[in-house]
């Protein structure tokens, strides 16, 4: 394949055209999709030019109207991207999409084989200065309910081929971007390609510990293992790429190769992803641990403002390196 | 009377089959094995008529109070009772209960939250529109859930857009126990259609020529594409809002009232005076409806519950990739 580098919000608008020009039931809604919502917070501004205001549909703040009108085109044989320019702003819709885009077609008997093929686009965006209810990584909420998909890309090559493969589903998906890396590079084919998914991706191997990490936090995974490395600490990072469906299998084999395990994600650490995972590994391997497992995200605070409180809440890079160096211990 | 004939004795007929099939429900929630509530529609059959007026791949949305709807958009009963016994057989395959289902014929579920089809009911309009494909949308709601924010969500959008949608408001007096005075500051709820650049009309909801004759105008005026109109039908909820609640809060000369202005009855009037119907028709179109439930009653009796495991299916569709 020809590689290039492009960034990540290059890749997702590659992704919503290229999958808008193949099958022209695919549109995007929303309050932050127009030509004039700009490059930096969405990554639309070509796709507009394309495809006009009909298949980029500029809304006001209406959020229940954005994911549930989605959710009834989508019964209705269209294939809708709802868009939310920070995922926070899914939480007026909730109902709309945990109600109607996940529980509608079991609560119907999946009649006459009704489905809904919906995307739920939301930006985390975390670690800046945005405040609590600009910040938030709902990761565990989408997790919890059933009859979602949830995946979150790390990298530009993920996000375009995860995003198109949501676009393909015939159910509904909830695609979470870690915007900290909309403008990061990475390399993505020039060819057309999918990234399917439950589908784990080992990110770096290692012999001592397995580190699994989602969204944001895969990165910063990835330099806490370079820090444990220069103190002799052979970290495994996986990056999960999707939670459902769940590559319990890649983290399984893992962590019997490791007997280690490192659960780092950006969302509430009570009921969180990592004490999902850490449950659902004892059930199945508990013989294979060789320490008690660690999870490392938000101390279950809103999102402060302040740098310095940040840090203390949230993950970093030091926190995942102590909570490794603790499991060696 | 601008009703064709055909069309008024069809209007007649589903009215009586559904007044049936809610007779029986009540009957049904009375003990026995229905585990979902019914909530009855007794004196609000009127809303066959704008129903009636849809092609089968027109879309509707329905209240807890849809069997109008359901029955005019041409679903079997048999499907009907035997969801609300959780069988096998029914619509929703023992999931739904109250969430009756029939996408082929344009029904796509009801959501739990009332007021939550406004923005579904956009949705499929949007999508109509989309294609281009000519369908259009009836979507119900009561005067309860007509207070919701995702009604200004829905119809504010749907009028930018001019979106094929013919908003149906039943208005039957009461949002569960609370008043519909104590809900809304204007007499008439299709008043605030004009807040949204929209045809609005309020009609004696026991009258079907009415409902009828402005249900004709807004659903043609939704064929030709100038976008989504509001249709207030004032009637009265009979009976509780769910059946074994209390009625404490209605007035007894306040049903008595209204049920002297009986739906069906009005309109058997009306089509004898007009000869459409004659008294013998009108006994056997009722004879036939009674057997109709009678069956579909048995169906859903006889009908085998679903496998346990079953419960775990349906949740999601199989996946092109």
């Amino acid at each position: 394949m020809n590689m290039r580098e492009i960034t990540m919000g290059e890749a997702i608008q590659e992704a919503i055209g290229e999958e808008m020009r193949r099958d022209e039931r695919v549109y995007t809604i929303g309050y932050a999709v127009g030509p004039h919502a700009g490059s930096i917070t969405r990554p639309l501004a070509s796709i507009n030019t394309e495809f006009g205001p009909e298949r980029v549909r500029e809304t006001g703040i209406i959020e229940p109207m954005i994911a549930g009108s989605s959710v009834g085109a989508a019964l209705a044989g269209m294939r809708p991207i709802a868009d939310f320019s920070a995922v926070d702003f899914m939480f007026p819709a909730l109902n709309e999409i945990l109600g109607f885009g996940g529980m509608w077609r079991y609560e119907h008997g999946g009649a006459d084989n009704m489905t809904i093929p919906v995307v739920f686009r939301g930006a985390i965006r975390n670690y800046g200065g945005l405040g609590a209810e600009h910040s938030r990584a709902p990761i565990a909420l989408f997790w919890h309910a059933p009859g979602l998909k949830l995946a979150i890309p790390s990298t530009p090559y993920d996000a375009k081929g995860l995003l198109k493969t949501a676009i393909r589903d015939d159910n509904p998906v909830v695609f979470l971007e870690p915007a900290r890396l909309y403008q990061v590079k990475g390399p993505v084919p020039e060819e057309e390609y999918l990234v399917p998914f439950g589908q784990a991706n080992i990110r770096r191997d290692g012999k001592d510990i397995t580190i699994v990490a989602i969204g944001y936090m895969v990165p910063i995974s990835l330099q806490a293992a370079e820090s444990l490395e220069k103190e002799g600490i052979q970290a495994e990072v996986i990056d999960l790429r999707t939670l459902e469906p769940l590559d319990l299998d890649s983290i399984l084999a893992s962590v019997k190769k490791t007997g280690r395990l490192v659960e780092v994600d950006d969302d509430h650490i009570r009921c969180g992803v990592g004490a999902e995972i850490a449950f659902q590994v004892q059930e199945r391997i508990f013989s294979s641990l060789k320490a008690p497992m660690k999870r490392v995200g938000n101390l279950n605070r809103p999102h402060p403002v302040n740098q310095g409180m940040i840090h203390y809440v949230m993950p970093t890079k030091e926190k995942i390196v102590a909570a490794a160096k603790e499991t060696m211990a | 009377m601008a009703l064709h004939e055909e069309v008024a004795i069809r209007i007649y007929r589903d009215m009586v089959r559904t007044r049936a099939l809610d007779e029986q429900m009540i009957k049904n929630s009375r003990g026995g094995i229905m585990r979902a509530g019914w909530h009855s529609g007794l004196g609000e059959e009127t809303i066959v008529a704008p129903i009636s007026l849809l092609n089968r791949e027109d879309y509707v949305t329905y209240t807890h109070r849809g069997a109008y709807v359901w029955i005019a958009k041409g679903m079997d009963m048999k499907e009907i009772i035997a969801e609300f016994y959780g069988k096998a057989t029914g619509c929703s395959k023992g999931k739904g209960g109250t969430h009756i289902a029939k996408p082929s014929l344009g029904i796509f579920g009801r959501a739990g939250s009332q007021g939550g089809h406004f923005v579904l009911a956009t949705g499929m309009a949007l999508a109509a529109k989309m294609r281009g494909s000519g369908q259009i949308i009836i979507s119900c709601f009561g005067d309860g859930c007509g207070t919701r924010g995702t009604l200004h969500e829905s119809m504010n959008y749907a009028s930018i857009h001019k979106l094929p949608i013919l908003w149906l408001c039943e208005n039957n007096g009461y949002s569960v126990t609370v008043s519909v005075d104590k809900l809304w500051p204007i007499e008439d709820l299709s008043n605030i259609a004009a807040n949204y650049a929209m045809p609005g009309k309020t009609v004696d909801g026991t009258d079907v020529v009415a409902v009828t004759e402005a249900a004709q105008e807004f659903v043609a005026r939704a064929r030709r594409g100038e976008g989504p109109s509001l249709l207030e039908m004032k009637f009265y909820r009979w009976r509780a809002h769910v059946e074994g609640t209390t009625t404490a809060y209605m007035r007894k000369e306040e049903v008595e009232t209204w049920k002297k202005r009986d739906p069906i009855m009005r309109f058997e009037q009306v089509l004898t005076k007009q000869n459409i119907l004659k008294e013998r028709e009108i006994l056997k179109i009722k004879a036939e409806a009674e057997a109709e439930v009678q069956e579909a009653q048995r169906f859903a009796e006889n009908s085998p519950d679903p496998a346990p495991e079953d419960g775990l299916d349906d949740l999601y569709a199989d996946s092109h990739t």
